[in-house]
Order: structure tokens, then sequence, then C-alpha cells
């Protein structure tokens, strides 16, 4: 394997004494970039595709969401990713999870990394107990195994009196608790969390941050991706700062937390002194506009 | 250097594709049962429901086709039997095929944050299809038995032909819902394509030399192997008689459409995550 380069960082004295031991890495990113295709005209495409293809470059528009990223984590790490809206983000944490393929460079782990949450796979129209079963067997557990903790999991989201009535009957809170429980019940190696942090009410939030911290006891690796400085600066041991798609800092939080709140207040003033914009992405601020449409499955 | 790491994203082996498949069997198995259980929940009639469609499916046909242009009079014998034994072979292919090609638009969510093999939501819409068809078949032969078939040991041949078109269907949902997320547009024109497909599978009027005189127009529409698969069908269930020939046809038809379909799917397996 080439030796992974890591440009454009500030590597913490903490973070190096990890480098230097022997200790496998539990994620390598080695120059990883992701680029979007994103249609700007979904309309009359089979029709192009049956007559010819000429009209190709007004209908697509090429976005660099994640630019030549770089870096390698340890098992034990708790790892930040902040950075603007549409600064690729959610998009480096879904290329890690194998969820879309990266443009060019290549991913290492030595596991499967898993996005936290299951909510996409419950079924508004069942019972909580039911989708414990739809979530569990998501993640690709058998119906045995979720027989044994299908009533620890109601007892832990505190759902027992309510897991015979149907999932969208459940407050937002009670949905993100469920979530929660049956994604982290077994401490995944690499857990990838995108943002759900700050759902649901102030005692659950408590109760999900001192379940990371558990897996993170448990030598796992996890990523968090937020923009709530806070929360990242309470519970990661190094932050990764993406800007534009591309890694500008890589290191302790406190250094690099103070340098984004700065910028983010120097955008801020920034964008008052030009008044207001009008909608639509400023010049430069790569947003995702992926395809769009079609039948969307009820969130839970 | 570190051996123990493993590519994301990399293309997995066939072997290791197809285990991954069964490590997710609940998963296939658990999202039809809850899909089914929540379609009628808020009806009145709840999962009566599964039956009376094909029923009044079958009804309307009869209607329109056996007492309105009166095709049944001296064209085909019981011809009630001959149509709802078509129909409903015909309904099973038809919805999976319509829900293949939702299934990976609709589960958009699911597929962008939750890594499984991709393959499992055609095979789940395979399952929900069983179960519906099941239906199907047991208002089949209520309305067989009120026509005056007499019911045969042939009737058994049911298993082997539900599992020889859910193979059938599970290759055709492989396709359409591969083709489908590449191009939303299928979703609009495939009832049309299903619609003419159903007019030339002769489940309304048998194609015989009395009614498609064109000899290798016959012989064309007679090679369609859904109409092989409803002859089977017709055979098995009201004359109490099986033709090998078409069993081999029919089997052919399904095993490759099945391979050459997951063929297809699985070349995209990682961009599913992009819908």
């Amino acid at each position: 394997m080439s030796e992974t380069t890591i440009s454009n960082t500030t590597v913490s004295p903490v973070h190096q004494e990890q480098d230097t031991a022997q200790a496998e890495p539990s994620v390598v990113v080695d120059h990883v970039s992701v680029t979007y295709k994103v249609q700007l005209d979904r309309r009359r495409e089979l029709r192009r595709v049956l007559v010819g293809d000429q009209s190709r470059r007004a209908r697509f528009r090429a976005v660099e969401a994640v630019r030549d990223v770089s870096f390698i984590v340890h098992p034990g790490e708790a790892i930040g990713v902040i950075g603007h809206n549409g600064s690729g983000k959610s998009t480096l944490l879904r290329t890690m999870a194998g969820l879309q393929p990266a443009t060019s460079g290549r991913i290492f782990a030595s596991a499967f990394p898993v996005m936290l949450g299951v909510s996409a796979a419950l079924e508004p129209d069942v019972s909580g107990h039911s989708n414990v079963y739809l979530g569990g067997t998501a993640m690709g557990y058998s119906r045995a195994e979720m027989d044994e903790r299908v009533d620890e999991i109601l007892e832990t989201a505190g759902l027992t009196e309510f897991a015979d009535m149907p999932l969208r009957t459940y407050s937002s809170g009670m949905k993100a608790r469920l979530n929660f429980t049956i994604a982290t019940y077994d401490t995944p190696e690499i857990l990838l969390i995108d943002e759900s942090l700050g759902v649901g009410d102030e005692e659950f939030r408590e109760q999900s941050e001192e379940r990371i911290r558990e897996m993170l006891d448990e030598s796992g690796t996890v990523f968090v991706v937020s923009h709530k400085a806070e929360a990242i600066q309470s519970m990661c041991t190094r932050v990764l700062w993406l800007h534009h798609g591309q890694l500008v800092a890589d290191g302790e939080p406190g250094e690099i937390i103070k340098d984004y709140k700065r910028l983010m207040r120097l955008r801020r003033k920034e964008r008052r002194k030009s008044g207001p914009r009008k909608g639509g992405p400023r010049k430069g601020e790569p947003r995702r506009t992926g395809p769009r449409g079609g039948g969307r499955r009820k969130q839970a | 250097m570190w051996p123990s790491l493993r590519g994301i994203g990399a293309r997995t082996s066939l072997r290791e594709y197809l285990r991954e498949l069964w490590l997710w069997r609940n998963f296939i198995l658990t999202v039809p049962m809850n899909e089914l259980r929540a379609q009628n929940q808020d009806t009145l009639l709840g999962q009566i429901w599964h039956l009376l469609n094909p029923l009044l499916l079958a009804m309307i046909y009869y209607v329109i086709f056996g007492l309105i242009l009166g095709i049944s009079r001296g064209a085909v014998e019981n011809y009630s039997a001959f149509l709802i034994v078509g129909v409903i072979i015909f309904n099973y292919t038809r919805t999976s095929m319509r829900s293949g090609a939702k299934v990976i638009v609709k589960n958009r969510k699911l597929v962008q944050t939750i890594n499984f093999p991709r393959a499992a939501l055609p095979l789940s819409t395979m399952i929900e299809g069983i179960v519906s068809h099941a239906f199907g078949l047991l208002a089949m032969w209520a309305v067989l038995l009120l026509t005056g078939v007499d019911p045969s040991i042939m009737w058994l041949l049911a298993i082997p032909l539900v599992v020889l078109q859910s193979i059938f269907n599970l290759g055709l949902v492989l396709f359409t819902s591969r083709f489908a997320f590449h191009f939303r547009d299928v979703q609009n024109f495939l009832p049309y394509v299903l619609r003419v497909w159903f007019y030339v599978s002769g489940v309304l009027i048998p194609i015989e030399a009395r009614f498609v005189t064109q000899p290798n127009a016959r012989a064309v529409l007679q090679a369609n192997p859904i109409y092989i698969i409803i002859e089977i069908a017709r055979d098995a269930f009201i004359d109490g008689t099986y033709d090998p020939r078409k069993w081999w046809i029919a089997s052919a038809w399904a095993v490759g459409l099945l391979i050459a379909g997951f063929l297809y799917f699985r070349r995209a397996e990682s961009e599913y995550g992009l819908v």
C-alpha cells in the first residue's frame, strides 16, 4: 500500500503519539475525492438516451464535494468532522460507510463503518415492537437475535408501554430514542454519526452522549459530523475541518474549533454587510442538489 | 502494511455477495410482512382485501369480455375459468414489476444510510408478491370450483409453478429496479408496456388459429414466456394435465432471466446510495 500523506494539516502532539505506536489504524482514507454529477434538468431524460446525447454538457454539472482528503484514524479516537453547510462532511461519511463510491482514492477500514440510525428502515404504520425487528434485521441481525434483545431495547428507549402502538403515533423524541437504541445496542467497531445529536430532549441527549463515550471506551472509533462546535468539543479527541471539500485542519479540538468559530463569525458578518442574499448557493459553495422527486418513503 | 484492513466500496466476490444476502435473509422477510400488514390497516375490510382485489379484477373482465362482448359464446368452453387463471397469473408478474420499478426509489433513505446487499430489496419485493399471489390463487380456485371445474391432483402443480414464476419475476424485477434507478421515466411508461403485454399474452382471447389467423404472428405470440406460464396454469388447474415441453421452456426463461437480471443489477451495487 502506498504511503498516505496528510497534507495541509495541523497534527496535534496527542495524535502523533498515537501514530508512533504500532497499533493498527481503524480507518485509512487515502486521497479520496467525490465528485457528483448533478443533473440540472431531469426531464426528457429517456428521449435523450434514445435520440443521442448532444446536450449533455448543459444538463450536468460536476460538483466536487470532497477533494483529495487523506487521514489515518486509530481505535479509541473520537473524530469530530466540522465545516460549513455543503463542505462535504456528510458525503465523506457516506463514502466511508461504503454507501456511495469515491470518484478517486481509496478507503480501508478494520471493519465495516456503520452509520448510526435505522430510522429509514422503520415503518410508520406498524408497532414499535415490530419496528425493533425491522431496524435490527436491516442491520443484518437475525430474528432470533432480535427476539433476545427486543424487550431490552424497548426498555432502554423507555417505550415498553408504547410497544404496541404504531410508530406514527410516537413523538419525534420517542422515535429518536428508538432509533438510537436499536442502532447502538451493539458497539460497532467504527461508528459514524451524522448530525443526529441534539435530537430529543436534554435527558436523551445526555443519555446518548453517555452511550457514545461508552462505545469509545470499548475501543471503538467514532466519527461525529455536526456543525454544533460545542457537541464536538465535549466529546471528540480530534477534529477534522472540511472547507469546500478540502481537509484544512486535522488535530486537537481546542484550537481548531476556535479558528472555525472565528471563521463562521467572519462569514456571518460578511453576509450581513453584503445584504440579504437571494436563495441559491453562493459562488464556490457546493451544495448537493442530487436527483430528487419520486415517491419518498414517509420518514419515521 | 496493515493486513487486517479491507477496502471500503470495493466490489465483493459473487460468493461473498450471496453470503451477505443470506445474512440479511431475515430483513428480506421482515420488510414485506410489515408492508403487507401496513397496506390495508385502516380499511374496514382489512386483510380481506388481499382476496377481494383479484376477485374484483376477474369480475370486471368477465362482465366486459364474457357478458358484454360475448367472447365466451361457443369460442371458449368455461370462459370464466379460462379468464380468471390468465388474470391471476398475469397479475402476479404485473404487480411484481410495478413494485420492482419503485423499490429503490421508495427505499431511498434506507439505501442512503444503511449498508446491506442491495439485491435484498428486489428480493423482498418478490416475497411480498408471493404472499399476495397466494391470496390470488385462493380466489382463483374459488372461482374455478364455482364454475364447475373439478379439483384435480394437478392443482398441486401450483407449488412448482409459483416457484417457477417467482424466479421469472425476480429476474424481471432485478432488471426493472436498476433500470428505474437510472431512469425514473420507467415508472411512467411501465404501465403501458404491461398493458400491451397483457393484451398479447392470451389472457382474454386464446391464441389459436380461429383468432390469430396469421401463422407467423401466432408463433411469435406463443413464444411469449408469460403466455407459456399462463398455458401451464390453465393445463394444470382447468384441464388437469401438464406438458413437460412447456415446463422446460418456461424454466429456461426463468433461470436465464434471473441470471441476467442479477448480473445487471449487481453491476450498479455501489451506486444505489446515490439515488
